[in-house]
């Protein structure tokens, strides 16, 4: 079956029930029944403390859970036309087509997120050709065009440097790149400026508000910096202890707050004073 | 720290030159000069057979180099394919490939060698093949361990989910992070190897004189120590080689020498 999200239309992501465990005689819960539904174009920061659950959830959502974790719920995709696709249940062949053509995702440290041994170069010209055919010329072209958008104007230099020869700064936007090049509508990015300085944070953050404005992305942004989330996202979602203790827009959020404080959850309180 | 790997590089260019120059027979016995001191005729001196040292040092330079050779593509032709394989698939295969590593490795690879070598005599690739084996267990553990770690990184999982078949998920994101770091063993065990030839050779069971080791020599000459040169030669030979393996693939010093 063949939807509109290989075609990068809008899309629409509704998570139901998703939790996960540690296998064993055991488990341990990591992640406990969370739901979230993302329209095209909304971005939805989560915000929680360390440990509380946030990145977990990315990782269930998009599949990048280690084998020894046990992930149940259900993730689906929904295109224009309405047409439901189900992520966690999908084989192999299927979720590549989803993951490249619906979610592009970009994670806390990019050191970790590009491959060490392989140029800039070579990896921003692989992500490229998932997306579309292209001659060597045109890789480079992108390329260059890629790193531009992103500020780093010495693209030709860098594209033959490798990324511990790059500044973190520098790194993340070249993440930031591969993440934005493949066009796809919903974008998911794990704390990506939380290794940076103030100067390059906010240099980020606004590329990611930037990126996402152009192509009419959704965001789903994790984040324990709430000013920041406060500053790209249109709604928020409170992870505690494995659990959504808050969600809504941020002036819900704002207003639940205000009318009853007595409910207020560390983080939401936080959130209200930022 | 460049300085030294160009001296350890020098040390085997002059050596591979040196000893691949035209030398005399190493099995001429002449009684009339035996255990003559180095003259122009025999550049290392004679022993106590009249047969030019020098002939010696370089047929016994040829057969260490070689078991060199065997036993580490013996070693890294099975150990890093099999610790890649048992790192990345973990579960039964990984069971299987480490219980057969484990059975290899409580065998001392110097016993084993030794037992191989009684039976099928010691030639260069008999016992550059029998340390190699045994020895690729060190490799399988390393490279396993290095792979686990390679595998958790997002770059790799995110090529599991792209559905990249895996034998190009190991050759192009794993076997790079895994190589960097297996050189810095592969110096050590190539000079483990050299050492280990060097002593089979030396308790005896090279004793064919018509094809020298260094090990034999030292050996031969163990009692003639009122001509130490008899000696010094293949104790340099041998450890001049140990330690230019070690230096040159230690990547640290490689790193800091760029």
């Amino acid at each position: 079956m063949t939807i509109g999200i290989d075609h990068h239309g809008p899309v629409s992501l509704r998570v139901r029930g998703l939790s996960v465990r540690t296998r064993g005689d055991s488990p341990a819960l990591l992640l406990d029944d969370v739901d979230l539904d993302l329209a095209p174009g909304q971005r939805v920061g989560i915000v929680g403390h360390s440990g509380a659950g946030k990145s977990m959830f990315l990782r269930a959502l998009t599949g990048f859970c280690p084998d020894s974790l046990d992930v149940q719920g259900s993730v689906q995709l929904i295109d224009g036309s309405g047409e439901i696709q189900e992520l966690l249940t999908a084989d192999t062949k299927q979720r590549r087509r989803l993951a490249t053509g619906a979610m592009a995702i970009s994670w806390q440290n990019a050191l970790q997120s590009l491959n060490p041994y392989q140029t800039i170069s070579r990896q921003l010209g692989a992500t490229l050709r998932l997306h579309r055919q292209l001659t060597a010329d045109e890789v480079r072209s992108a390329s260059l065009q890629w790193l531009a958008s992103v500020g780093l104007s010495d693209g030709a230099g860098l594209l033959g440097s490798y990324p511990h020869q790059l500044s973190g700064g520098m790194r993340q936007r070249v993440a930031i790149a591969m993440t934005m090049c493949g066009g796809q509508p919903i974008v998911v990015a794990d704390e990506p400026t939380t290794a940076l300085d103030m100067v390059s944070q906010a240099e980020c953050i606004d590329l990611y508000d930037r990126l996402c404005a152009a192509g009419a992305r959704s965001l789903l942004y994790v984040s324990h910096d709430l000013a920041l989330v406060g500053r790209l996202c249109t709604s928020v979602m409170v992870i505690q202890d494995a659990r959504v203790v808050e969600s809504g827009s941020i002036d819900q959020v704002r207003t639940r707050e205000s009318s009853n404080p007595g409910a207020s959850t560390r983080f939401s309180g936080i959130l209200l004073a930022s | 720290m460049r300085i030294r790997l160009m001296v350890a590089a020098g040390i085997l260019g002059v050596m591979i030159l040196a000893f691949s120059l035209p030398h005399g027979d190493p099995s001429a016995v002449d009684l009339t000069a035996v255990l003559q001191p180095p003259s122009q005729a025999h550049p290392l001196g004679t022993d106590d057979l009249g047969r030019d040292v020098w002939a010696l040092m370089a047929v016994g330079f040829w057969r260490t180099l070689t078991v060199v050779v065997t036993a580490s593509l013996t070693s890294v032709l099975i150990g890093v394919p099999l610790g890649l394989i048992a790192g990345y698939s973990r579960g039964a295969v990984n069971a299987i490939i480490m219980t057969a590593t484990d059975l290899t490795m409580i065998i001392p690879t110097f016993v084993a060698a030794l037992l191989v070598t009684a039976v099928v005599g010691l030639t260069p690739f008999s016992a550059g093949l029998v340390l190699g084996l045994f020895g690729a267990g060190t490799y399988v553990n390393q490279t396993r361990a290095l792979t686990l770690s390679i595998r958790s990184y997002d770059y790799v999982r995110a090529e599991v989910l792209l559905a990249t078949p895996t034998v190009q998920i190991l050759l192009r994101h794993v076997l790079p992070g895994v190589a960097g770091p297996l050189m810095r063993y592969f110096g050590s065990s190539a000079s483990g190897t050299i050492l280990a030839y060097a002593g089979l050779a030396f308790i005896g069971l090279g004793v064919d004189t018509t094809v020298p080791d260094w090990g034999t020599m030292l050996y031969r000459h163990r009692s003639q120590i009122d001509h130490p040169l008899l000696l010094l030669w293949p104790t340099l030979g041998i450890f001049l080689l140990a330690i230019v393996f070690h230096i040159l693939a230690d990547p640290a010093l490689r790193k800091e020498g760029q």
